[in-house]
């Protein structure tokens, strides 16, 4: 049987999880990975403090770098960011993202879904103000009002730290357990909401409040890895904006997480992932290319018919 | 005749940036000081700080 490619995209989505997570003895010790590999981000939301966890979380390490390297600009994690994005953009959301992965998983519940719309398009601004203010504004104005640095969105508001790490290591940890308090019963109600929300509504956190989605989404227009329409294909029929449960106006702008679930219902083949096209032929058009070529070469023949 | 690209790709351009922070920033030290706080337990992260 032929795997469907929504099925292939959740395995790797599990294999991704599953590498960025290798330290599984830290969830029966109840510690964490110590080793230089420690220092390397991946490119998904996943706790560095999760006992799993074998690589840094970009959003912790730009929070820390932001308040904790004196002078310096974070020029190492800043680098990193546009690295990911310029190859990836929100394919990580759609791809290589554990917390995406838990999301997908809520949405299969056979349960009534509340559909996007206006509302849902209003809210999917909200990330780009909690990456202003709790990533960026409120930790630095922190170190400058009191002389510590808080990572705000980790401290706040970060779900996966809560799943990922909090959880696990109260839970193996006695030491830590008795340093229990209100904010820990706050992010456990949050990420409790959000389990509950992503039952009826598609990803509520990546569409309405990840920064790190709000940062990849400023890449995933001209990303090497994405989903693209050859425009010279497309019909304009608007089966795939319908088809879509994300808030996007075009395939692969902002709110495109590149889960490809508008890719089957084209008629017309039009809409094309990158890598797969980049796997299957060396030497053809760049991305981007053909739909201008393929007009070009229309109206090459168009012309070359008329003559008599 | 279909005109093709001659200028690189702009994933590249971001991408060669992206490069040559990343061995700015480990020269400065960025990548040690990433690992340090990675390779403590953020009490912030998990909801007790
Ligand atoms: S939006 Fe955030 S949580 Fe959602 S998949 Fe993207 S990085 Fe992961
Ligand atoms: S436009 Fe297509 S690839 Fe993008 S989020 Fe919607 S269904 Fe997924």
């Amino acid at each position: 049987m032929a795997l469907t490619a929504q099925f292939k995209r959740h395995l790797v989505q599990l294999l991704a999880a599953l590498l960025y997570n290798l330290n599984l003895t830290g969830f029966t010790t109840g510690t964490i990975y110590q080793g230089s590999l420690k220092g390397v981000c991946v490119p998904g939301l996943n706790c560095y403090s999760c006992p799993g966890a074998v690589g840094a979380c970009p959003l912790g390490a730009l929070q820390a770098a932001l308040v904790g390297s004196g002078q310096r600009l974070p020029f190492y994690i800043v680098g990193t960011i546009l690295a990911f994005g310029a190859l990836f953009g929100r394919t990580v959301c759609g791809w290589l993202c554990p917390f995406g992965l838990i999301q997908d998983a809520l949405d299969k519940a056979p349960l009534p879904k509340i559909g996007k719309g206006a509302w849902s398009r209003a809210f999917s601004w909200g990330k780009y103000l909690v990456l202003a203010g709790l990533v960026v504004v409120a930790p630095v104005a922190l170190l400058f009002a009191t002389g510590v640095g808080t990572p705000a969105f980790c401290a706040w508001l970060c779900p996966a730290g809560t799943l990922e790490a909090g959880i696990p290591l109260l839970a193996a940890n006695s030491n830590l357990r008795i340093m229990l308090g209100a904010l820990f019963n706050w992010k456990v109600a949050l990420l409790a909401a959000l389990g509950v929300a992503a039952l009826f509504v598609y990803r509520p956190f990546c569409r309405f409040l990840c920064p790190l989605g709000a940062l990849y989404s400023f890449f995933n227009r001209f990303a090497l890895v994405r989903w693209r329409v050859d425009e010279g294909k497309c019909s304009g029929c608007g089966t795939c904006l319908t088809a879509c449960k994300a808030d996007v106006r075009q395939v692969s702008d902002r709110e495109c997480i590149q889960c490809g679930n508008c890719a089957p219902g084209c008629e017309t083949r039009a809409i094309r992932f990158t890598l797969h096209d980049m796997l299957q032929s060396k030497g053809r058009l760049a991305p981007g290319e053909e739909g201008a070529a393929r007009r070009a070469a229309e109206k090459d023949d168009g012309r070359r018919k008329a003559r008599p | 005749m279909s005109k093709l690209k001659k200028h690189p790709p702009l994933w590249l351009l971001v991408l060669a940036i992206g490069i040559l922070l990343i061995a700015v920033g480990t020269a400065q030290g960025g990548f040690a000081d990433t690992l340090r706080k990675a390779s403590l337990i953020c009490y912030e992260c998990i909801g007790v700080g």
